[in-house]
């Protein structure tokens, strides 16, 4: 146990090394040091388990010895106000009842009645507060609780994956389902019982439902760190069940909001801020009792299930994303390679040019590109930038058509373009840090009368996806 | 303050060292050590039981002493105790200890009566 407590002290002062000085050899040595110390807190919890189970089958084999209700109430009071994990709890209330048993025997032996003998042999062993706050103590030490700590880490690690295997397993096994025959019924239900108005290009399905997959995975993390901290702590569950809530709510919670980077929509946004809570939820609900115990068998029967059924299952979920993704093309900002971002265009109105500009769609490849077929006629223009303006909703019809949105008199984003070979307009554009997701490129270029006018335009709206943290989420603008 | 109190406060820091020499001679559970000490001692010793048993448990967490559960010869399962290498080397410190003391205790005392 104390090896266990130094090597999460070394941990942590090396995670805190890496993070102050991130060399390449700094997060090897890390590495190797998380390593051991995870094999090691592996072993100590292996031990403290085979421990655990033998004091288990001990007193369940043991059979109590009847006691007068004076004395059971007694030791329900010691019993109720140890903080102590379950098994030990158990286990100290069966020690006093065999010592109360035996006790009330021998002052009964002199000649006393069951009654005073009951009270003598209560006595002798002090208020029920006292005894149980010293016996709790003799459990409970700092360097153990720090121990509990770190194996309670491992064990919360070893339950995210086995809840994440779980939920991977239902959610496969449903996939099928869903590709045999609840297809039309599911789809009869969102076509005219729902008949969402929505786009699903903003809702990030695909992350949202790997979000919903890490429910599980945090409910039963939380568990099973509870009960493995607590256990080997010597600490009431309960307590630490509400430590472990905090810690969970804000550890997972600091992650999400300002570390993970996922494709985000305010769908995925709700379904990641369940995942603490999922989290929180699972270190505080009835944590005494135990979740069902998985065997080794059962293990190895829904890994080979899980390989079985990953290949259809995720042709399954891939037929079932196309239906949603439509033939569009969806890609990031980042991979299109626009990176710059430029002030937003004067208010000063925009005008179009109708003298004969004709435009080809320059398909999809980066960067954004505007096919000119007249490029001499833009001769006469100067400052020649892109302008990504956002597409929005048609008014009162029930899809995006995709339409520039009315709401906003300024493009999102500008850039300096210039005519490349073939007649190519090229520009790089800065499209990140804004929720929306759909977008018309236009080109645009001062007149020799000092009055900027719109030259050209994409044909088609283009898509991106919001790349980031659910802090810059929030913080971006529509 | 009376002369149970003060031996109460006495007994309590030498209840471990008590616990270990009773064990000595073979593993015991709870209540056979108290009535053992209680023995041993002409009953001038009589332990608290409340502090018995948070000692046996701390002794247990400091690996001096090791606990199973078995059968007795009368009754149901017992949580038997039995001393372990490192409990054996903490009585003899304990008891190096405790013999300073008691002489120093005594050299003192009947000093003090004497002179």
């Amino acid at each position: 146990m104390a090896r266990l407590f130094g090597f999460a002290l070394a941990s942590a002062a090396l995670i805190l090394a890496v993070t102050l000085w991130a060399s390449s050899l700094a997060k090897l040595i890390a590495t190797c040091v998380l390593l051991a110390w995870a094999i090691y807190a592996r072993a100590t919890l292996s031990r403290h388990g085979r421990s655990q189970e033998a004091r288990r089958q001990a007193l369940d084999s043991r059979t109590e010895g009847p006691l007068p209700p004076e004395a059971l109430d007694y030791l329900t009071t010691v019993h109720a106000r140890l903080e102590l994990p379950v098994e030990t709890r158990r286990e100290v209330r069966a020690e006093l009842a065999d010592h109360l048993s035996d006790s009330i025997a021998a002052i009964q032996a002199e000649g006393q009645d069951a009654g005073f003998a009951t009270r003598e042999a209560i006595a002798r062993l002090g208020r029920a507060d006292n005894l149980a706050r010293d016996l709790s103590k003799t459990h409970q030490s700092t360097q153990q609780l720090l121990a509990g700590a770190a194996g309670g880490v491992w064990s919360a690690g070893i339950g995210a994956l086995q809840g994440y295997i779980f939920a991977v397993t239902i959610f496969l096994l449903l996939a099928i389902l869903f590709a045999i025959g609840l297809r039309p019924a599911v789809d009869f239900v969102v076509t005219h019982v729902i008949r969402p108005n929505i786009d699903p290009h903003e809702l990030g399905f695909g992350t949202a439902l790997a979000g919903m997959l890490a429910w599980p995975a945090a409910f039963v993390a939380g568990r099973r760190g509870v009960q493995a901290s607590a256990e080997i702590s010597g600490r009431s569950a309960a307590r630490l069940g509400r430590w472990w809530a905090l810690a969970g709510l804000l550890g997972l919670g600091w992650l999400l909001m300002f570390v993970v980077t996922v494709q985000q929509s305010w769908l995925v946004v709700a379904f990641e801020l369940v995942i603490p809570i999922a989290f929180a939820a699972g270190s505080l609900f009835r944590v005494d009792s135990h979740l069902p115990s998985v065997g080794g068998r059962w293990f190895a029967a829904a890994i080979a299930l899980l390989l079985v059924v990953a290949i259809p299952g995720l042709m399954v979920t891939s037929y079932a994303g196309s239906s949603l993704d439509g033939s569009d093309t969806s890609y990031t900002a980042d991979s299109i390679g626009w990176n710059h971002v430029a002030p937003h265009w004067p208010d000063d109105g925009m005008k179009f040019l109708v003298d004969g500009q004709s435009l080809v769609d320059g398909g999809v490849a980066a960067p954004a590109a505007i096919q000119v077929d007249n490029a001499p006629a833009l001769a006469s223009f100067r400052d020649l930038r892109i302008e990504a303006w956002r597409a929005g909703p048609y008014p009162g019809a029930d899809v995006f058509l995709g339409l520039l949105d009315i709401s906003y008199n300024a493009p999102f984003a500008t850039a300096p373009a210039a005519v490349g070979p073939q007649g190519v307009i090229e520009g790089h554009l800065n499209l990140s840090h804004s929720r929306t997701e759909r977008w018309w490129i236009f080109l645009t270029g001062i007149a020799p009368d000092g009055q900027r006018y719109w030259l050209g335009i994409r044909p088609d709206f283009v898509y991106t996806q919001f790349s980031g943290t659910i802090w810059d989420w929030l913080t971006a603008s529509n | 303050m009376g002369v149970g109190r003060i031996r109460g406060q006495l007994l309590k820091g030498t209840t471990p060292l008590l616990v270990l020499s009773v064990l000595r001679d073979g593993e015991l559970y709870g209540y056979e050590i108290a009535q053992r000490i209680r023995e041993r001692s002409g009953g001038a010793f009589a332990p608290s039981e409340g502090a018995l048993y948070p000692a046996l448990h701390a002794l247990e967490a400091d690996g001096a002493l090791v606990a199973t559960w078995r059968e007795s010869d009368k009754g149901p399962r017992r949580r038997y105790y039995a001393i372990t290498p490192l409990g054996g080397a903490l009585f003899e410190e304990r008891e190096r200890e405790w013999s300073s003391f008691a002489s120093a205790m005594a050299r003192s005392v009947v000093g003090n009566a004497n002179g």
